[in-house]
């Protein structure tokens, strides 16, 4: 029964990938993409329903471990998927029309996005560190091409940049990898088994502290590149800038946190051997150079889409300093951040895109008073920036507090004075920013040669963006059980390394 | 298995004869970061990746693994043919060989480079990770590190696009050769991932080096600054 459902939701990416090949209409294959990723979404909330009544599951000669924390991963990999897919129903058919004729490269944008959901699947499930790696890289490789996808000067050579910085820092964590595997040889753990992660948690006592120290440092150091954490993170805002719309969420949203999932990982592992200041310690640290440069970046910044993957730096580095706080409560506000954040930034790039297609600009400077050109786009841009930067009623702010309130109670006092500081600096940035954007002055410059182009908003456009502002918005007031469950379960397992 | 190569390798001083082979991957590396010809760093690899496979193979013979002939084969293939075949083919289509403007001078950078190996090799043995470290041959653990930094050194001196893809294949080398030292080799399942890994990189960053030769009519990387702030 269970094993039945996850084959199935590997398959659905491979499936999807096949059907999208077929049809000849623009809007089939989208609808068709759709579906299917609703469906997996659909399977995921059962998988997760499975986790949490069971605690945690192994297959497939404990090939696959599930428990809390990948059922978090699944969830939210399936759900922002969904969400991309639905978008790029209304958004890529505009691009065909108005960039690319030829329909072959629309099927090969479908294609790309299922195997980069399917890597990222893969990364969120599987036991073996090693194999963790390898789907990291295979995320790599297959995001290369859809964030090149447009083939100009700029969009290439962001992709180099992000193939070769993440390469390079993967074959880091591989380093790391293999210092791990060596200190688990070394204490006459089983050779067949070492790498696999519910092994490694068993054994974790008896490792070599110092040896795993260095291999946590390697492994920080390369997933950390992926996870785009400062001073790793320059392919971040390139890759997110030059990238489609639909791809850029899809990046800032889920890639992101699994090169987060992959240091999560290893570092339960190193807690549990070294004891529990010194990879959290790091973490930290790396969280809050994250958020501080990302600040000086938002202030300065002209392009609305460099502006929102510097935003995603700072949100990297929130969720950081949450695992680096290592207090149960500012762990679980980081997982939740994980969960908000990836449902603002997809909001407010896809509103970014509708605007882009609308004043074709990606420029600030010409952005301004969207809100009287674009009502619905500008008031969503409005609201999505205020949740972005962290205003009350929704979701983000309760998840930021969260980890304040951990910082504080776990007395880290000068990080979280820094880490309020921090924030306040990238407040201010972003809601002037965003206030320009919206309730600024018109320019009147480029006002006729706007009114002239047509954009009207479509359905998918509707739907995908009110399905995130809704669910801020809701998880900002009340938060449904199953997820409490969730979130509280995938503390609890990332707290394990600190009962020493 | 094949036992008159079997025996070969048991009947011969198996250490003395790893020990060539690594001599044989750092002087590559080092020739590697002094050669100005894509061509031949490109063949340079395939013998350093040739010498890591039979090391690995030798290993295995002396360690009883029954599976080490089928393993080193599939790798032989991917490393020492695919790999090569897909630079070469990439090399064809930009129609660039020759890399002169480099950051440092080749032979320079060749100098550096046996320095700091120098230095590894001085280094290493004191702090004392080689006693605890399984040693297959003397100096395997140095020359792994040395061949990860050569690698390194390669991506950040050079200017061409596919010279960088071989200076990452080099460190890539190199911690194979960090592999083989500490733990023989890594499970099967994760070998092979790796190996594929290595393939679909190769296909996807040759596609990329065509790109930009496309775009920006060089693969110089230096060109590449679109990108800012």
């Amino acid at each position: 029964m269970d094993i039945n459902k996850i084959l199935l939701l590997y398959s659905i990416p491979a499936l999807a990938g096949f059907s999208v090949l077929l049809p000849k209409n623009k809007k089939i294959i989208g609808l068709l993409q759709a579906s299917w990723m609703v469906f997996s979404f659909i399977l995921a909330l059962f998988i997760v329903k499975d986790i949490l009544s069971f605690g945690f599951m192994s297959m497939f000669n404990n090939s696959i471990y599930l428990d809390a924390l990948s059922g978090l991963m699944i969830f939210l990999v399936t759900l922002v998927g969904t969400i991309v897919s639905i978008y790029s129903i209304s958004y890529m058919t505009n691009e065909v029309e108005e960039k690319i004729q030829n329909i072959w490269k629309l099927k090969g944008y479908y294609l790309l996005l299922n195997a980069f959901v399917f890597s990222m699947l893969l990364t969120v499930t599987v036991n073996s560190m090693g194999v963790l790696w390898i789907a990291i890289e295979l995320s790599t490789l297959a995001s290369a091409f859809l964030v090149g996808y447009y083939n100009r000067e700029a969009p290439v050579e962001a992709a180099w940049k992000y193939i070769i910085l993440c390469t390079v820092g993967i074959a880091f964590a591989m380093i790391g990898i293999i210092l791990a595997y060596y200190a688990v040889t070394h204490v006459g753990g089983m050779k067949s088994l070492g790498l696999n992660w519910d092994y490694l948690v068993t054994i974790a006592h008896k490792l070599d502290p110092d040896l795993m120290k260095v291999a946590f440092v390697f492994i920080l150091i390369g997933f950390g590149t992926k996870a785009g954490l400062a001073p790793m993170h320059s392919w971040l805002p390139d890759a997110h800038s030059e990238a489609p719309t639909p791809v850029s969420a899809l990046l800032s949203g889920v890639l992101i946190k699994c090169g987060i999932y992959g240091i999560l990982r290893f570092a339960i592992i190193t807690n549990l051997s070294v004891g529990n200041d010194f990879s959290n310690k790091l973490i930290l640290f790396f969280g809050l150079l994250s958020i501080g440069i990302s600040g000086i970046f938002i202030i300065t910044q002209k392009n609305i889409k460099r502006l929102l993957a510097y935003s995603s730096l700072e949100h990297i580095g929130i969720i950081a300093c949450g695992i680096g706080f290592a207090n149960p409560l500012a762990i679980f506000g980081a997982l939740f951040h994980m969960v908000n954040h990836a449902m603002v930034k997809s909001l407010m790039f896809f509103t970014s895109g509708n605007l882009a297609l609308k004043f074709h600009t990606k420029d600030m400077e010409h952005l301004k008073g969207t809100i009287q050109v674009m009502p619905v786009s500008g008031t969503i841009l409005l609201i999505g920036g205020l949740a972005l930067a962290g205003s009350p009623p929704f979701s983000i702010f309760i998840s930021e507090f969260y980890i304040l309130s951990g910082g504080i109670e776990g007395n880290y006092w000068v990080a979280s004075i820094l880490f309020l500081l921090f924030l306040l600096i990238v407040f201010g940035g972003l809601s002037y920013h965003f206030l320009q954007m919206t309730i600024g002055p018109l320019n009147n410059n480029v006002d006729s040669n706007i009114s002239s182009t047509k954009y009207k908003m479509s359905k998918s456009g509707v739907v995908s963006m009110l399905l995130p502002l809704v669910l801020i918005s809701i998880l900002g007031i009340w938060m449904p059980a199953p997820l409490l469950k969730l979130l509280n379960e995938a503390t609890k397992i990332v707290t394990r390394g600190h009962m020493i | 298995m094949n036992v008159t190569l079997t025996q070969f390798i048991l009947d011969h001083n198996h250490e003395s004869l790893s020990s060539y082979l690594v001599g044989v991957v750092l002087l590559v590396s080092i020739l590697m970061s002094g050669c100005h010809r894509i061509e031949t760093m490109i063949r340079f690899f395939a013998i350093q990746s040739l010498s890591l496979i039979l090391i690995m193979f030798i290993a295995g013979v002396v360690n009883h693994n029954p599976h080490i002939l089928i393993i080193s084969t599939i790798i032989f293939v991917g490393k020492c043919i695919l790999i090569p075949t897909i630079l070469m083919f990439v090399l064809k289509q930009i129609q660039i060989n020759r890399e002169i403007e480099t950051y440092v001078a080749l032979p320079v950078s060749m100098l550096l480079n046996c320095t700091l190996t120098a230095l590894i090799f001085a280094i290493i043995p004191n702090i004392g990770i080689e006693k605890e470290l399984h040693v297959l041959s003397s100096g395997l653990l140095s020359t792994s590190i040395s061949v990860i930094l050569i690698g390194l050194f390669i991506m950040m001196t050079r200017k061409k696009a596919l010279v960088q893809i071989i200076g990452l294949y080099v460190m890539e080398n190199g911690i194979f050769a960090l592999t083989i030292d500490t733990i023989f080799e890594m499970p099967n399942v994760v070998e092979m991932g790796i190996l594929l890994d290595l393939l679909i990189g190769a296909l996807v960053m040759g596609v990329w080096v065509y790109r930009i030769r496309q775009s920006f009519e060089t693969i110089n990387v230096e060109e590449l600054t679109k990108l800012r702030g």
